[in-house]
């Protein structure tokens, strides 16, 4: 008697669990994010100091003026590969005005961040958008976009459109 | 006593090469605007800062890569911020010079080594060349330099080896001479910078 009981509570955790994991969005994703973050204003790649690169047009879902960042990036001991993608947008946004004064224009920043074994399907990118002050920016559910964003069904987000990228690795500017 | 005369006149004489040597150097470095010992040495040093910041060398940040044209190379990629060299953190912006054959945005972005020609740095030294320039404003290099540093000498060894060669500096010289201060004052921009209002 005393086993189905306990393979019931078991299986109840394990649903809970998976329930308090969502693909992206859950508190280790956001806690993750967080780190990362701290980790990119040391590596003067986002925040006051970071360093800029050429401006140059942009499409939707990102900005209209864009800057990329190819690299690596130590966080927890691990150097893995990263991408960060500074979006620019608003009233007067241009090529020019963001070289002018990119902080009048930054958007959002998105970044890759390439974590071995995270999520085998889609190259183990850890995706993240942060708004200019460190926050993560949400979906219109509420969700914080950090972690596998979106593997849901059906496919959405940044997974299902980097899927299209050529060469396999989800980049496509690279 | 014989001797004491003797062993004051080395020693005249070789403070006076010392300081001959000494005098030849500071007169060296103050005819040379670029290619003196002494804007070598602190090129090396600025190449040291710039590879601990992950601006050049192995595992450098790439950036878009965007069509680029003479004197530089028909692609580059760009980046600018702040950079600390011998304990003074200033503004520096540092250019990768992409040509050679087969050279495109794609195949730089897809390879970036094989293209590379070439990086050249501005660095802001404060009070090193106000007549390049002496602006006003924030936004204003009161001083700026290029160095031109050759795809040889990429890797520290290569520098360092490189550096000790009396022909480089000459080389170094004229191709500052010919492209950087010339090209770029005729920007005609106070800050000297081409690209406009750029943030450092």
């Amino acid at each position: 008697m005393k086993i189905p009981a306990l393979l019931t509570m078991a299986l109840l955790l394990a649903a809970s669990a998976s329930q308090a994991q969502p693909p992206f969005g859950g508190p280790d994703d956001i806690a993750y994010a967080s780190r990362l973050w701290q980790a990119l204003i040391q590596a003067n790649l986002v925040g006051s100091n970071a360093i800029q690169s050429k401006a140059y047009p942009g499409q939707h879902p990102h900005g209209a003026v864009l800057q990329t960042i190819y690299t690596s990036l130590n966080l927890e001991g691990q150097d893995n590969r990263l991408i960060v993608k500074r979006n620019y947008g608003g009233d007067g946004v241009s090529v020019q005005s963001v070289a002018e004064n990119p902080d009048r224009f930054l958007a959002a920043v998105t970044v890759m961040y390439q974590r071995p074994g995270y999520d085998p399907d889609n190259g183990n990118w850890f995706w993240a958008k942060y708004l200019p002050d460190g926050s993560l920016d949400k979906n219109p559910k509420g969700m914080q976009l950090a972690g596998r964003v979106a593997k849901v069904n059906p496919p959405a987000g940044c997974i299902a459109c980097h899927n299209a990228a050529p060469g396999g690795d989800m980049v496509f500017t690279k | 006593m014989q001797t004491n005369r003797k062993t004051f006149l080395s020693m005249s004489i070789a403070a006076l090469l010392v300081s001959a040597c000494a005098g030849d150097k500071m007169m060296q470095d103050e005819m040379m605007p670029f290619g003196g010992p002494d804007s070598v040495a602190y090129a090396g040093d600025l190449w040291q800062a710039l590879q601990s910041a992950r601006l050049v060398g192995p595992g450098a940040i790439e950036t878009k890569a965007y069509p680029g044209q003479h004197p530089h190379g028909a692609v580059l990629q760009n980046v600018d911020g702040m950079l600390t060299v011998n304990g003074v953190t200033s503004p520096v912006i540092v250019k990768n010079n992409y040509g050679g054959e087969g050279v495109s945005v794609e195949n730089v972005t897809r390879n970036p080594s094989q293209y590379l020609a070439a990086v050249t740095v501005m660095y802001k030294r404060p009070g090193y060349d106000p007549d390049n320039n002496d602006g006003s404003g924030p936004n204003i290099y009161r001083m700026a330099r290029w160095i031109k540093i050759p795809r040889a000498w990429r890797w520290p060894g290569e520098w360092l080896k490189l550096i000790h060669r009396a022909a480089l500096p000459a080389i170094v010289q004229r191709r500052v001479a010919i492209w950087c201060l010339p090209t770029i004052a005729s920007s005609k921009r106070p800050d000297i910078l081409y690209r406009p209002g750029q943030r450092v």
